[in-house]
């Protein structure tokens, strides 16, 4: 049989993905003992990474993320591969139309789009019958308490000052909630003025944080409160 | 106040500024109304916010009001041009919906991309208008504007917000929708004009592709394709600004492929106008709008033979000239209201850019990208279906198709900026540090991609073919 220029560029092609496979699963131990960990998953977690690329954390090594569309995909091709080869091999007559290879690929595309359909579904009636009957006030209280809470005690107009005791990235994404959600009370100091209100989250012994002038109007523990300017009514 | 069951008929304004601009540019090109439809989606987003712009510049506060009498006028304007200049019977009924040159159809594929896509949009909407809104740059840039604009009623406060410098058709869209409802529910605003979006390029797509002589089998396959792809998934159940970004740039494509296809100029007007709206999404659009430009270039040189540099500096000054009209504005804006900003990693300004180049990083992104379109999972097997398709497909078919070549060659563009750019400038260990960045920049153009496969694979030109010509041989079931 003669061995087209084509055949060796797809075969270089499927090994180097099969190499890049390894590359990922450098650490994991089969693919096996990955797919028995998926039935350990509660529905959001495993939804959650179904949908957000499908790249499902390792059970060995919470780092490394797995590209588990890319693992099923291509070990399925390189099965039909080998046995397309198989087939060419006896020299049947190809007839003419889509290439075998890219109609294998798409009846893999179909498989995985329709198993994964299923678990969108499994998604989207977990998540009615989580927020469904909820207001709208009700699924930012569930999703975003930590910020949201503090949108439902103040209103109006003027800046508040924030004395965070989170860190890092998740005192970026406290402060981005709480600007959005107080917006138009101004966390961000967009609009010049005098502060009028000042929120104290997660500052052990937060009365001590206290500015001067200003009185304690909700405390919810020794770590969150809020207080106003003197001049200032609730 | 007006209910959120009005919604509809609110959408209906931007839609029907959108149909009149389509209407004008393709006055004489029988497209059918069903392409006219879900285009002018896009259309009429981008024409909102320019009026929303153009309102900024007199200092025409947001109100319902305003902003309705704006849509009215450049409704007005664009239905005196199209009866009294262009002398255009305008009748939105005329015309056959299912205009297209495709033939075959398999049925039982068609009956299993649209369960498939339905289900899906099911899984979207419940997303978007039921689970409340995530994400960093949703929350922090898109709506954090939209509700300081709508709050201020005006731009005033835009050059102390986060990202000052960025487009802003998206937080334009819903600071205008939230006026109409007169309160600030985002999940019903920003949920509606995304929802839009989708819609809208699920059903231009179709008549797109079905225009281009894709076959319908393979019209569905294509919308697979994106269904199909876990990234596009996680953007569509957003509101991110990436999902828009794609969506102009594919339009962009294809008109382009149709003005080449047809060899009417009118596509490439209304390739003109989505490229200029694509500008106002994000900061790399005014990139991309280069890449369109670049494009339109080298394909008029290539199809020289019988043209003088003449026609092609006119053709591309047209080009150049529509594109202007929608870019300009907001530069101006920024160059003359907007006060100098510090250069921050919020506020991005060309100067950011120091080249640092080195063949270790180069070969670095050349693998991360590399590794983004293969292993990552975003993208199903739809770049692996188009090395096959690229390999498997005989030469001869490029040269008698230039779009193909001309899809490769943007496509070519593209990468060679992202790699270059990414490995040349600090924006690098952003992209090391989280791959997320390249999957974000590679979905603007990653539609190009199944648009190659299906216009390869769905289009076949030998007659020995035209049997067979749906994605599984003899048209028939999956196992084919």
């Amino acid at each position: 049989m003669k061995i087209k220029p084509a055949t060796i560029i797809l075969t270089s092609l499927v090994f180097f993905i099969l190499l890049g496979q390894i590359y990922c699963l450098a650490r994991v131990p089969s693919v096996i003992d990955f797919l028995l960990s998926l039935a350990q998953m509660s529905l959001g977690e495993f939804a959650f990474n179904f949908v957000s690329g499908l790249t499902f954390k390792s059970p060995f090594d919470s780092n490394r993320q797995i590209p588990f569309f890319a693992i099923a995909g291509f070990t399925v091709l390189i099965t039909f591969y080998v046995l397309l080869i198989k087939k060419n091999l006896r020299n049947e007559p190809r007839r003419p139309g889509v290439p075998d290879l890219i109609q294998i690929c798409l009846v893999i595309v179909m498989i995985m789009t329709s198993v994964r359909t299923a678990a969108l579904l499994l998604l989207a009636t977990d998540s009615i019958s989580s927020y469904g009957t909820m207001t709208p006030d009700e699924r930012l209280i569930k999703d975003y308490q930590a910020s949201y809470q503090f949108s439902r005690m103040l209103s109006g107009h003027g800046r508040v000052r924030v004395i965070s005791g989170y860190e890092g990235i998740k005192d970026l994404q406290f402060r981005m909630q709480l600007a959005y959600f107080l917006y138009p009370l101004d966390v961000r100091g967009i609009h010049p003025g005098p502060t009028q209100a000042c929120i104290i989250v997660n500052k052990e012994n937060a009365r001590h944080y206290v500015p001067e002038d200003f009185y304690v109007v909700k405390q919810w523990d020794d770590r969150t409160l809020i207080a106003f300017r003197k001049s200032e009514s609730p | 106040m007006i209910s959120s069951m009005n919604l509809v008929f609110v959408l209906a304004l931007p839609l029907l500024s959108g149909a009149l601009l389509f209407k004008i540019l393709l006055r004489e090109t029988n497209t059918g109304p069903g392409l006219a439809v879900f285009v002018s989606y896009g259309l009429g987003m981008g024409l909102l916010a320019h009026c929303m712009l153009w309102m900024a510049f007199f200092r025409i506060p947001y109100d319902m009001a305003m902003i309705t009498a704006g849509l009215l006028i450049i409704i007005s304007i664009l239905w005196i041009c199209l009866v009294k200049v262009f002398k255009v019977r305008w009748s939105p009924v005329s015309g056959n919906l299912f205009i297209s040159r495709s033939r075959d159809q398999n049925a039982g594929l068609m009956i299993f991309w649209g369960a498939i896509t339905l289900m899906t949009l099911f899984y979207i909407w419940v997303r978007l208008f039921i689970v409340p809104v995530t994400g960093w740059d949703t929350l922090a840039t898109i709506l954090f504007k939209a509700k300081v604009f709508f709050f201020r009623r005006s731009l005033d406060d835009l050059s102390r917000l986060p990202h000052s410098t960025y487009p802003l058709q998206m937080s334009f869209a819903v600071t205008w929708l939230s006026l109409v409802l007169d309160r600030w529910n985002e999940q019903m605003t920003a949920g509606s004009i995304f929802f839009g979006y989708i819609l809208s390029f699920l059903g231009g797509a179709w008549f797109f592709l079905k225009r281009m002589g894709v076959s319908r089998s393979w019209t569905a396959m294509f919308i697979g394709f994106v269904i199909s792809s876990n990234f596009f998934l996680v953007h569509f159940s957003g509101f991110y600004g990436d999902f828009p970004q794609a969506y102009y740039n594919f339009f962009v494509f294809a008109c382009l492929v149709l003005w080449v296809q047809e060899r009417r100029s009118a596509w490439l007007y209304l390739a003109a106008v989505l490229s200029g709206m694509g500008a106002f999404i994000k900061l790399e659009g005014l990139l991309y709008s280069g890449i369109h430009c670049l494009t339109v270039f080298v394909m008029l040189w290539r199809s020289s033979g019988s043209r003088s540099w003449r026609t092609i500096a006119a053709k591309m000054g047209i080009f150049l000239g529509i594109l202007a009209v929608w870019i300009v504005p907001f530069l101006v804006y920024k160059q003359l209201v907007l006060p100098p900003l510090p250069v921050t990693d919020q506020n991005f300004n060309f100067s950011m850019i120091r080249p640092e180049f080195s063949i270790g990083k180069f070969g670095m992104m050349v693998w991360v990208l590399w590794a983004d379109l293969l292993f990552s999972g975003n993208w199903s097997l739809i770049t692996v279906i188009f090395f096959l398709t690229l390999c498997m497909v005989p030469l001869e078919r490029y040269r008698q198709r230039p779009e193909l070549g001309m899809i490769l060659f943007s496509l070519g563009i593209f990468l060679t900026m992202v790699i270059a750019g990414f490995s040349s400038t600090r924006f690098y260990y952003d992209v090391i540090d989280a791959h997320d960045p390249m999957s974000r920049i590679l979905m603007h153009f990653f539609l190009l991609i199944p648009l190659f496969i299906v216009l390869v694979l769905g289009r076949m030109e030998n007659p020995a073919h035209d049997r067979s010509n749906g994605p599984f041989r003899g048209g028939g079931s999956c196992a084919g």
